[in-house]
């Protein structure tokens, strides 16, 4: 009896791996996590999507070199109260319909329901024919990324999406009727889609908890240049699951941020081949202005001098590049919008601790075998509070702390759950916080209205919050060689300024406050990690390819791309 | 009679404590998704506070700042009529939903991973117990002993890369495969135990040795008895006093622990179904936690909760049985 059932387990055992025999074809493997039970519906969190490789922009804005490469629309013209987009013929949604204005104009309507940016500097919407569509620009809310953000978004069809808009979606829209709205929201929130339907180079063909499988759609508009037939998506839910992945072969692009041993063990084998582009961002510290003794200007630059951002990038991130003069603008473009001349007049604070100790003691500080006392006589020691489950800003935040107790200044840190993390730091609880810096675009705009304004309490006046304070800093300062400065003014102008010259001298001011005041410290510009193997998949381009700077926040976009402009192609 | 009533109403005292005791606690946790998304809302995407809130209740389904002791009476309410409330991190899926779809998947995954462990850990506990200093109980003591300190995740990772990722025996990831067709047909269920392989080889390689190590010492204390040493004179068979004597008598001290364990079963083994992608309630128990959606822990810790009172309350009235000596008094 006992042998009877050993038999019939392991024949059975057999019989299931037989199963799957076939389930691992010559295809694209990539991988990354999504939400479970997920569903197909954009507008409500728990969305899964496959960036570029289902649903396509009108257009991919391309970072690096601050240029439009066309997907659904063709061409597009700016005036200062409107923007017309001429949408591209015979693009098919997936399960066959044709792509018109029609679709373009419901996903923004729905849009406008669930607050998207862009509506706060549109005045309307209209398809003036089946591929042109008009957006009108609020005259009052002028800004110079308008373009971007309309060519940036991924429309949803009108057949699937439509039926959920009330014909008179416009009127209620205008008369901002609550009550509706909310309704015509809550309907459309409700709504699971049974399938994602994109107008991308790949369909939906199957998905498990474990992966999904994504074949070539034939009548997508590009479909004669790409090579690749399928794309198996892993879903990896942790780093180790996407290198066991990686080692046993499956992947051939994937980005998991990885220790220097898997690196190297990963470049060892033949085919792998990595590249790191820059994340379009940077880290380091938030100081609290608001809170003595980070409040005195000097403190705060004693304490630049005495981290070593070399060190810190060492122990955090090596594959990150450590900041050389702290200006809040990212590296790659600092050349760009500084001139030689401001460089110079910039304070790089190179490490140097003794001139950090000397700085302290000129303002009263008193040091002794305890460590510092502050001339007010408390105790100088400071907290560092940094996210749970981001090992390199923890690794960040306990080498500064080592650093800073090597000159006697005592730091604690202190790892706080994500959520709470984020909350104390934008009410401004904390002494020292880890914190981004550069927000993912080149455009200095971006980074200085991160940190400036959303980080420090100075969102528009009627949206702000009476406890939100962020790093406290400004509103405004005197900056030398310019003089008095309102930084989350000068930010906000920033945004209408069109002319090069005229953003140069504003991005000038707020990089000099920056370098003079340091209400934070970036340590390092963070680096991707993407990973892929030329052993299935050939075709990769090189580092320098601005294609790769499009990877931060939406790697598999930049797949999309390299396969469907015709980089990549299967292995011979 | 009354005893037995007597001990289903502490029960049920007990769950409605703990749920009530959760309910407050989990509170008390430092941030709230509302707050944190609200500012999300109004930061990221410029929109007021009006708008972001009202975005937000609609996300949610309920006022975030409802008073504390309302929000209490409504989710008891809920409770009373079978609903656990909307998940806030899913907007628009009810919590009994995402229960109903993950429990069966840890049941599957963590029930056999129970069954097996312990079997196994009680038959080689008794085998070492008998042979106590010899080769093979210090090699499977060890042996018990290392698998046991290991973190499942550990092995997790090696089974993947070994047995998945090298020799392609085992798939590395989900609860089955892109292949089948998910209902009731021959080839999904065997794709689902091909699936579930490694997930419960990694239960059961680190916990089989707590139980064997367990009865290992049970074993032993029994074998030392009076009554086994006049069962040997009598010349009873050894093996019958193994099974019928020793082995009988040296598992009811790890009864209790079997029950704890099936109802702790149901919070899942949350590092391995991270790895395995495996789609059971540990997934949403820690994503719950960590995304501060009070509904779905709420549920999660609700669920655990009526699971081990209820084991209990099954030891309790069923200890009697197993073990004669003992006496509902």
């Amino acid at each position: 009896m006992k042998q009877r059932l050993i038999w019939f387990l392991v024949s059975l055992l057999i019989f299931s791996s037989l199963s799957i025999v076939g389930a691992y074809g010559a295809t694209l493997g990539t991988g990354w996590g999504w939400t479970l039970p997920g569903h197909y519906n954009p507008y409500v969190p728990g969305y899964i999507g496959f960036g570029g490789l289902i649903e396509e922009p009108l257009a991919y804005y391309i970072r690096m070199t601050d240029n439009f490469l066309p997907r659904l629309a063709v061409k597009w013209e700016e005036t200062p109260s409107k923007v017309t987009v001429h949408l591209r013929q015979n693009v098919f949604w997936h399960d066959g319909e044709p792509f018109t204005s029609k679709d373009v104009v419901t996903s923004f309507l729905i849009g406008r329901l669930f607050g998207w940016d862009v509506w706060r500097y549109l005045k309307d919407i209209k398809a003036q024919d089946n591929y042109t569509v008009v957006f009108l620009l609020d005259p009052k809310q002028p800004n110079i990324f308008v373009t971007r953000w309309i060519l940036t978004v991924r429309p949803q069809p009108d057949h699937v999406w439509g039926s959920l808009l009330p014909t008179n979606i416009k009127t209620l829209i205008t008369k901002n009727d609550e009550k509706q709205l909310g309704e015509i929201r809550t309907k459309i929130m409700a709504y699971r889609p049974e399938k994602p339907v994109g107008t991308g180079p790949f369909m939906l063909k199957s998905i498990t908890t474990g992966e999904a499988l994504l074949d070539k759609f034939p009548k997508h508009w590009q479909a004669n240049q790409i090579s690749i037939d399928s794309v198996r998506v892993y879903r990896h839910l942790a780093a180790e699951a996407s290198w066991a992945s990686m080692f046993a072969g499956e992947i051939d692009y994937e980005w998991p941020g990885s220790p220097p041993t898997i690196q190297e063990e990963w470049l060892k084998r033949s085919g792998n081949k990595m590249v790191l582009p820059s994340d379009v961002s940077f880290y380091g510290l938030y100081f609290n202005c608001d809170r003595y003794p980070l409040s005195v200007k000097e403190v705060r630059q004693a304490l630049a001098y005495a981290i070593d951002r070399k060190e810190v990038t060492q122990v955090a991130l090596p594959v990150g590049t450590p900041v050389d003069v702290p200006t809040g603008i990212l590296l790659e473009v600092v050349d760009k919008w500084l001139p030689k001349d401001v460089q110079k007049d910039l304070n790089p604070y190179s490490y140097n601790p003794d001139k950090a100790e000397s700085i302290l003691k000129s303002l009263g500080f008193k040091k002794d075998q305890e460590g510092w006392t502050t001339p007010m006589g408390t105790k100088f020691a400071l907290e560092i509070i940094t996210p749970a489950g981001w090992a390199d800003w923890a690794r960040q935040a306990e080498n500064v702390a080592s650093q800073l107790g090597k000159i006697g200044i005592k730091v604690d840190v202190r790892v706080i759950d994500q959520t709470p993390f984020w909350d104390r730091e934008h009410r401004g609880d904390f002494d020292m916080a880890c914190g981004w810096f550069g927000f993912w675009d080149f455009h200095p705009y971006f980074g200085f209205n991160g940190f400036f304004r959303e980080y420090n309490g100075f969102l528009p006046p009627t949206y702000a919050r009476p406890t939100y304070k962020g790093v406290g800093f400004g509103p405004e300062v005197e900056v030398s060689g310019i003089g008095k400065v309102n930084i989350p003014d000068t930010v906000i102008k920033l945004q209408t300024t069109k002319s090069f010259k005229d953003q140069q001298k504003l991005i000038i001011a707020l990089a000099k406050a920056f370098n003079e005041y340091l209400p934070g410290l970036p340590t390092l510009e963070k680096r991707l990690q993407l990973f892929y193997s030329t052993n299935r998949i050939t075709g990769w381009p090189p580092e320098d390819n601005p294609l790769w700077y499009n990877a931060p926040g939406d790697a598999p976009s930049v797949l999309a791309l390299l396969i469907s402009e015709g980089y990549l192609k299967p292995a011979k | 009679m009354s005893w037995i009533l007597k001990r289903i109403i502490t029960a049920i005292f007990m769950v409605w404590l703990v749920t009530t005791i959760i309910f407050f606690l989990i509170r008390l946790m430092p941030g709230n998704p509302m707050d944190y998304m609200l500012m999300q809302l109004i930061s990221m995407r410029s929109m007021s506070v009006e708008d972001a809130t009202k975005l937000v209740q609609s996300y949610f389904g309920f006022n975030p700042k409802e008073p504390l002791l309302v929000q209490y009476i409504n989710y008891f309410k809920g409770l009373l009529s079978g609903n656990l409330g909307q998940s806030i991190l899913f907007p628009g899926t009810p919590v009994g939903q995402l229960l109903g779809q993950s429990v069966p998947w840890t049941v599957f995954v963590v029930g056999i991973s129970l069954i097996i462990s312990f079997a196994l850990g009680i038959y080689l506990g008794t085998s070492i117990a008998y042979a106590r200093g010899s080769k093979f109980d210090n090699i499977l003591s060890l042996f018990g002993s290392i698998t046991n300190s290991i973190p499942n995740y550990i092995i997790a990772i090696l089974l993947i890369y070994v047995l998945g990722g090298l020799l392609h025996i085992f798939p590395m990831r989900g609860a089955y495969g892109t292949s089948v067709t998910p209902g009731f047909n021959l080839e999904f269920i065997l794709d689902v135990i091909y699936h579930s392989i490694l997930p419960i080889s990694s239960y059961v390689i680190t916990s089989f040795g707590g139980w064997m190590l367990s009865m290992k010492g049970s074993t032993t204390s029994v074998l030392g008895e009076d009554y086994i040493m006049a069962a040997k004179a009598k010349g009873i068979p050894t093996k019958k006093i193994k099974n019928s004597y020793v082995r009988r008598n040296a598992i009811l001290p790890l009864f209790t622990n079997l029950t704890l364990s099936i109802g702790f079963m149901l919070g899942g083994a949350l590092f391995i179904e991270t790895m395995f992608s495996y789609p059971g309630v540990g997934y949403y128990l820690s994503t719950s936690v960590s995304g501060r959606d009070y509904p779905l822990m709420q549920g999660c810790f609700l669920l655990i909760t009526v699971a081990v009172i209820l084991a209990n309350l099954i030891t309790d009235l069923t200890y009697s049985k197993l073990d004669p000596r003992i006496r509902i008094r």
